[in-house]
């Protein structure tokens, strides 16, 4: 079985991200990784606990809900000019999320990124557990 | 996918897909390239992307690519298509995140080697004055019922005290305002989006650069366009910042349940749309335009910063020069539009995603000054190549909708990039060949290298030969501001 991670998949303009986990929730902490990644957050760094916040997202389907979720990431890096870590996220079916967000301390030079796309959009359950696939607009 | 076999081709320059390719297609697909650039283009999914947008329910005449096309989300970069309306839909992948994302360029009347001493000072000043990078905030802050004021006015809201002159609006397309523009329709997490980002570049590929005129091909129409062999001009490529992103974020959620209610079939679901005069679409048209008209009073306030900048910081012997606006398109957006069609004129909804408007002398809608000429079209190229001034054409209205290319389109992977290119190597690089260079993330210049682009000398060869707009004059960088 691989271990829960993420990939960046080559595209002629924008960033594409393939995200795998043994489960749906690992699959959504995973695309935030990703997503921290291609912010280019500085993940060194101490974590602000007083800033410590829940984030809830119900969205049409689970499709939807990769893109609300790492949209309203992208919302508060930008708002706040600083990334927001997810520790703990839970999901559940049919398209519910609960996730446990800290700021880190120092804040990051982060790279601008536009949306997150539905373009090519998949979130599927695949051999090895789940897997999504998901274009950001650069 | 599309392959080579798919195309039929009609000129040198002109590729068809037939609407028997694909059953859900509604009408053929055209293309805009010449056999090296379509080779290019085939390698990605940008072909399937312009076949998709030949399936929207209500499209009329072509579904078309310009000749800079590449991959993108819903409808390909590049990519135009228009709708008939009133039944005809609106699609706001159709236009993209950044709204009205556009290009303005500003003539100083100063020769390159006068401005040439003085060009580090000037592009540090530049670079402190604009705001740029992600989140960037500009130094006017705005309330919520000044935001509400921009998102009505546009352009004209900076004008009005002091942001620009007169002449600024008679000189952008539209007047940088579209009128159906409502406040209302925008969210309230894209208002919040928007209050402080005015005057802001972004980053991505948006920059401000100063060129040199290094060439005039068309000496009568440069002359319409106050453009001399050797002058300084600068050009601004920006949109509608993260107020932009926010209204074509919440239309294409909102439109995902639109969709099936009105039951229409899509192939890709970023190429979601609703009936334009559905409350789905009319409320997407309406946020779109308040989008757009912030872009235009963005590009509008940033003009006036460089206009103090260059006062303040140059010489009393240069501060003599008015910094008169050439032209402002947009390349990002969908504007209701008259065009013949079979023979009839009709109101179409015409999207251009990654094209510029590029209307020949017959249009009412150019202002005074071009009129007899046709509209300027505002061609970025990359940041150690050049870029070019058009004209657009009356051939372009029967051939593309009055629609052109809109830069030189993507070759390589943001990733591939990095992979070759270090952001120090390239800025010293540039600097060796007097270019004078400030970004705030030197990751995000290597992004943005010359290599990861298309050869915009072909772009624009294949534009010029098409008729779709013709070459007035192109301009090489000496400064580059990138976000």
């Amino acid at each position: 079985m691989q271990s829960d991670g993420f990939t960046e998949l080559a595209h002629p303009a924008d960033i594409a991200l393939r995200v795998h986990a043994a489960g749906l929730s690992g699959l959504y902490l995973q695309a935030a990784r990703g997503l921290e990644y291609v912010l280019g957050c500085d993940t060194t760094g101490p974590l602000l606990p007083e800033s410590a916040r829940e984030v809830i997202i119900e969205s049409l389907d689970l499709e939807t809900l990769m893109v609300d979720w790492l949209d309203e990431l992208l919302y508060l890096a930008e708002q706040d000019g600083c990334c927001w870590h997810a520790s703990d996220v839970q999901v559940e079916r049919p398209a519910r999320l609960v996730a446990q967000l800290q700021r880190f301390r120092e804040p990051s030079r982060l790279r601008e990124i536009k949306a997150v796309t539905y373009s090519g959009l998949h979130v599927a359950e695949s051999a090895e557990g789940f897997e999504a696939i998901v274009v950001l607009d650069v | 996918m599309v392959s080579w076999s798919d195309l039929e081709q009609l000129s040198p320059w002109e590729w068809e897909v037939p609407a028997a390719f694909r059953s859900d297609m509604r009408t053929p697909a055209a293309v805009y390239m010449d056999e090296s650039l379509l080779r290019q283009a085939l390698e990605d999914r940008a072909l399937e992307q312009l076949v998709n947008t030949a399936t929207l329910p209500g499209v009329a005449g072509r579904a078309l690519a310009m000749p800079d096309m590449h991959q993108g989300y819903g409808f390909p970069i590049g990519g135009v298509a228009a709708t008939r309306l009133p039944e005809g839909v609106v699609s706001p992948g159709g236009v993209g995140y950044d709204i009205n994302c556009g290009v303005r360029v500003l003539r100083t009347s100063l020769q390159a080697k006068e401005l040439a001493p003085h060009m580090d000072s000037l592009m540090t000043a530049l670079y402190e004055a604009v705001a740029s990078g992600v989140g960037a905030k500009g130094s006017l802050r705005l309330n919520t019922r000044q935001l509400a004021d921009v998102l009505h006015q546009g352009a004209g809201w900076a004008v009005e005290p002091g942001y620009g002159v007169p002449a600024d609006l008679s000189h952008a397309e539209d007047g940088g305002c579209l009128p159906h523009a409502d406040a209302a329709a925008v969210s309230d997490r894209a208002l919040k989006r928007g209050l402080g980002q005015l005057g802001t570049l972004g980053a991505g590929n948006h920059f401000l650069e100063v060129d040199r005129v290094e060439q005039i091909y068309d000496p009568l129409t440069a002359a319409a366009f106050g453009l001399e062999l050797g002058e300084v001009v600068v050009w601004i490529h920006c949109g509608s910042r993260g107020l932009g992103h926010q209204v074509c974020t919440d239309s294409v959620r909102e439109m995902q349940a639109a969709v099936k209610r009105y039951g229409i079939e899509i192939p890709d679901r970023e190429l979601v749309c609703a009936p334009f005069e559905s409350p789905e679409g009319d409320r997407y048209y309406r946020a779109m335009c308040a989008a757009a008209n912030y872009a235009w009073a963005n590009r509008q306030v940033i003009s006036h910063l460089v206009r103090e900048t260059f006062a303040s910081e140059l010489p009393a012997s240069l501060r003599t020069a008015e910094l008169g606006l050439v032209y402002d398109v947009s390349h990002n957006i969908a504007k209701v539009e008259e065009h013949l069609v079979d023979g009839e004129m009709v109101q179409l909804c015409v999207h251009r995603k990654g094209a510029t408007r590029a209307f020949g002398p017959s249009r009412s809608e150019l202002p005074e000054a071009y009129r007899s000429v046709g509209q300027p079209v505002l061609i970025p190229g990359d940041m150690g190549t050049g870029s070019y001034i058009l004209v657009g054409t009356d051939k372009a209205l029967t051939a593309t909708f009055g629609s052109s290319c809109h830069g030189a389109g993507r070759a390589q992977s943001r990733q591939a990039v990095r992979r070759t290119v270090r952001g120090a190597d390239l800025r010293d690089n540039l600097q060796a060949r007097g270019i004078v260079v400030r970004a705030g993330s030197l990751s995000g210049l290597a992004e943005e290298a010359p290599e990861a682009y298309k050869d915009v000398d072909a772009v624009v060869e294949v534009t010029h030969e098409a008729g779709l707009a013709l070459r007035v004059a192109r301009s090489v960088p000496m400064g580059v501001i990138k976000g």
